[in-house]
């Protein structure tokens, strides 16, 4: 596997990251981008020019990771070229009324189902049910394929996210990438670190990954009510108290976040299903324990590839985390690249939902305020 | 460019190390910055968190209170236990009656460590199964004290950390009031089952909302075909008019019985005169409905009539009789008033409680005349 990054910076325009690669054989450029850099179609033809053979794949993002380092509003490319590996991709867009399930079960049609060994997508982040979607892409796909990916982000500001494979950037679009042939070694984790607090309540009243009550009460004077002076700042200050839901006594609870708020009909929506009649209970952050998340989130992917010693790693971290941590945001980052060594080269993003097994193993799942990393070796 | 709204801590932290003349060089700025935002921003982090611990702190102090309340008002014991069985914690309200254990030295004991060993082995059993289902499942037991056999109600509960919560009720009132009520409903139905009356409960349709078992050996429908039709079925035809017209002022009786008399037609296509008393217990909560105790009277009736129709005759044979006739001197109306309805070819007897200056009993034969004069005959 040889990989070249790039990164484009307002000040400073396009520079290599650890130095110039054979960047012209690649197969596959992924780009990362903040949203109003990807609404230039310049960039995607300078990297169409620089990579002419490579398929361009990527989405906008709340925050790019490039090595170590987070960065908003960039461009982040990470061209590579695969030894061994074939790949196969493809993007559609969202129905003008989408059932999130169909809508994963046409994107898995979308590419070819032979010697699939994993799959990578990137899903619009704003009008896609993440736990339905990961729902129908497993239904399509054969037993044995891993899931991994995100949902774009648009900063903190949940308006509009953008996502391509050899396409211009567009909205209501979701892309595949399947990578082909046993040469190829994936490990993958997800971690939150997030602590619940206060009174579990009962979801009285919710549709899909609508959310209206708890426990009776519209949920989103909850919100306001423990938001105080911030609830202006909704949705983006609600990711400040992601859900922490559990169906059945003793079940490990999954975490959602919000995506939007509907003042009118006094309903949120979360990025994945809120089940009615599960337990809900509020969390809330511990820096420390959102650092050690994401090591162990690190620590996992390592434990999944064996013997074997990544060559590419791709963090999807939730912009919950990123609103979180500040100025402590590249800590977690940090924490990855030292849990998997120097040799790696880590890109990724900030998005509004992560794809991912929690370990090896499980099922793919959608999750919120986790950090998610998948590496890849060729033997 | 001076930083804007410096945190106080920072600037006092300046002054305290540079002096109160100190002016941040310009080359300091953007570091100072980012440490005067993270100051603000651990301060506006402070300030959140402390909010949401004590919002959701009052939440659980009232969630607290309610639970008391509840614990208090209800007569039962609770139990917290492990896996094992060992019992974390015990609660009972003001409420809770004794139930020959002692609460004290509870804690740290086996809730199957009970000295009666059925019961210590039903518990044991119920404690493996909630292991294997974590579903709630509910016992009854009874415990023999000082010759009085009391009975209890266990409902064992699975929650967290494989724990389960068993709440324990005395349930001897209520089962002694469960015997009570099937006793007297046996009682009851003994009652109606061999009574020589039938037992109708009508709503204000004349539905028949309840029959007693009794209903089929008068009309030949058990009450099971009886129950859902409209009581005019079992009336005979002729009657109809009446017996609507009377239940329907029967139904603005609500403060006594009302009597009435009627003729049904019976399954065999016989009829039968009915006779009783209705009374208005529409309004009744338990009742609802307009209840009938009717009796057989055909065969009375039928003497009756037949008696009427004797004296009809022998009153025109006093007034057009050109037989022959014995006359014992009494007047025809005393004749009536002692009669008790010895019939057959003429003979008409009197009562024993006939005026003391008259014989005890009286005949007086007629001899009719059949298409010519009639024969006398002695008595």
């Amino acid at each position: 596997m040889n990989i070249e990054q790039r990164l484009w910076t307002r000040e400073n325009g396009w520079s290599f990251q650890n130095g110039p690669a054979s960047g012209k054989d690649a197969q596959l450029v992924l780009v990362f981008a903040a949203t109003e850099a990807l609404k230039k179609a310049v960039f995607f033809k300078e990297l169409q020019k620089r990579y002419p053979g490579a398929h361009l794949f990527g989405c906008s993002t709340s925050g790019e990771i490039c090595g170590p380092r987070v960065y908003d509003d960039t461009v982040a490319a990470t061209a590579i070229h695969f030894e061994k590996t074939q790949i196969a991709g493809a993007q559609i867009l969202l129905d003008s009324n989408p059932d999130s399930f169909e809508t994963g079960r046409r994107l898995a049609q979308s590419i070819r189902h032979d010697g699939l060994r994993h799959v990578f997508v990137l899903s619009d982040g704003l009008n896609v049910n993440g736990s339905a979607l990961v729902n129908g892409l497993t239904d399509e796909f054969p037993a044995g394929v891993t899931i991994t990916g995100g949902l774009a982000g648009n900063g903190d500001r949940f308006e509009e996210t953008y996502v391509f494979w050899d396409d211009l950037p567009s909205r209501n679009t979701l892309a595949i990438l399947g990578l082909y042939g046993k040469s190829l070694e994936v490990g993958y984790g997800s971690m939150g670190g997030w602590d619940p607090f206060g009174p579990e309540r009962v979801i009285t009243k919710s549709k899909g990954n609508l959310l209206y009550e708890l426990d009776g009460k519209s949920a989103l004077d909850i919100y306001r009510t423990y938001l105080g002076e911030h609830a202006q700042g909704l949705p983006a200050t609600g990711l400040l108290f992601p859900l922490s839901i559990r169906t059945k006594s003793g079940e490990t609870g999954i975490v959602r976040t919000i995506l939007a708020v509907h003042e009118g009909e006094k309903s949120m929506t979360f990025a994945g299903d809120i089940p009615q009649g599960a337990y809900a209970r509020f969390m809330k952050a511990n820096l420390e324990r959102l650092i050690d998340g994401a090591c162990g989130a690190a620590d996992c992917c390592r434990q999944g590839l064996g013997a074997h010693s990544s060559e590419l790693a791709i963090l999807i971290s939730c912009v919950g985390r990123k609103l979180v941590l500040k100025q402590r945001t590249e800590e977690e980052v940090e924490a990855v690249c030292d849990a998997l060594g120097g040799r790696p080269r880590i890109t990724g993003f900030y998005s509004y939902g992560e794809i991912s097994p929690f370990m090896t193993g499980a099922p793919s799942a959608l999750h919120n305020q986790t950090m998610t990393v998948t590496i890849f070796c060729e033997r | 460019m001076p930083i804007k709204n410096m945190h106080r801590l920072l600037k006092r932290q300046i002054k305290r190390v540079f002096g109160e003349s100190f002016h941040i060089p310009a080359d300091w700025e953007g570091f100072i910055d980012l440490v005067n935002r993270a100051y603000h921003e651990s301060n506006m982090d402070r300030g959140m968190l402390e909010r949401s611990l004590e919002l959701s702190s009052q939440e659980l102090l009232q969630a607290n209170s309610e639970m008391r309340a509840i614990f208090e008002a209800v007569p039962d014991l609770f139990f917290r236990v492990d896996a094992s069985g060992k019992i974390l914690d015990c609660k009972a309200g003001s409420q809770t009656p004794d139930l020959f254990i002692s609460r004290s030295n509870m804690i740290g004991r086996k809730i199957d460590d009970i000295p009666v060993a059925s019961v210590a082995w039903t518990f044991r059993r119920t404690l493996e199964d909630i292991r294997k289902t974590r579903k709630p499942v509910s016992i009854e037991y009874s415990l023999k004290r000082r010759g009085v056999e009391y009975f209890y109600e266990a409902r064992w509960i699975p929650v967290e950390e494989d724990q389960t919560v068993i709440v324990i009720r005395n349930i001897t009132d209520r089962k002694d009031a469960v015997a009570a009520l099937k006793r007297s409903e046996e009682y009851y139905r003994e009652l109606t089952e061999n009574s020589s009356d039938v037992l109708f409960i009508v709503d204000q349709n004349g539905s028949i909302l309840y029959a007693s078992p009794s209903a089929e050996r008068f009309t030949g429908y058990p009450p099971e075909e009886l129950i859902g039709q409209n009581s005019l079925f079992l009336i005979a035809p002729e009657d109809h008019a009446r017996a609507l017209a009377d239940f329907r002022r029967a139904l603005k009786i609500t403060d006594a019985s009302v009597p009435n008399t009627f003729r049904i037609r019976h399954k065999n296509g016989s009829e039968i005169i009915m006779e009783g008393v209705g009374k208005n217990l529409l309004q009744h909560p338990v009742i609802a409905g307009f209840v009938m105790n009717v009796r057989d009277v055909t065969e009375h009736r039928r003497a009756e009539e037949a008696l009427r129709d004797s004296e009809k005759k022998i009153q025109a044979a006093d007034r057009k009789d050109d037989g022959y006739r014995l006359d014992l001197g009494y007047e025809p109306e005393d004749r009536l008033r002692y009669s008790v309805g010895l019939h057959g070819a003429g003979i008409h007897a009197g009562g024993a409680d006939a005026p003391d200056d008259r014989p005890a009993i009286y005949a007086g034969v007629v001899i009719r005349r059949h298409g010519g004069p009639g024969q006398r005959t002695g008595a």
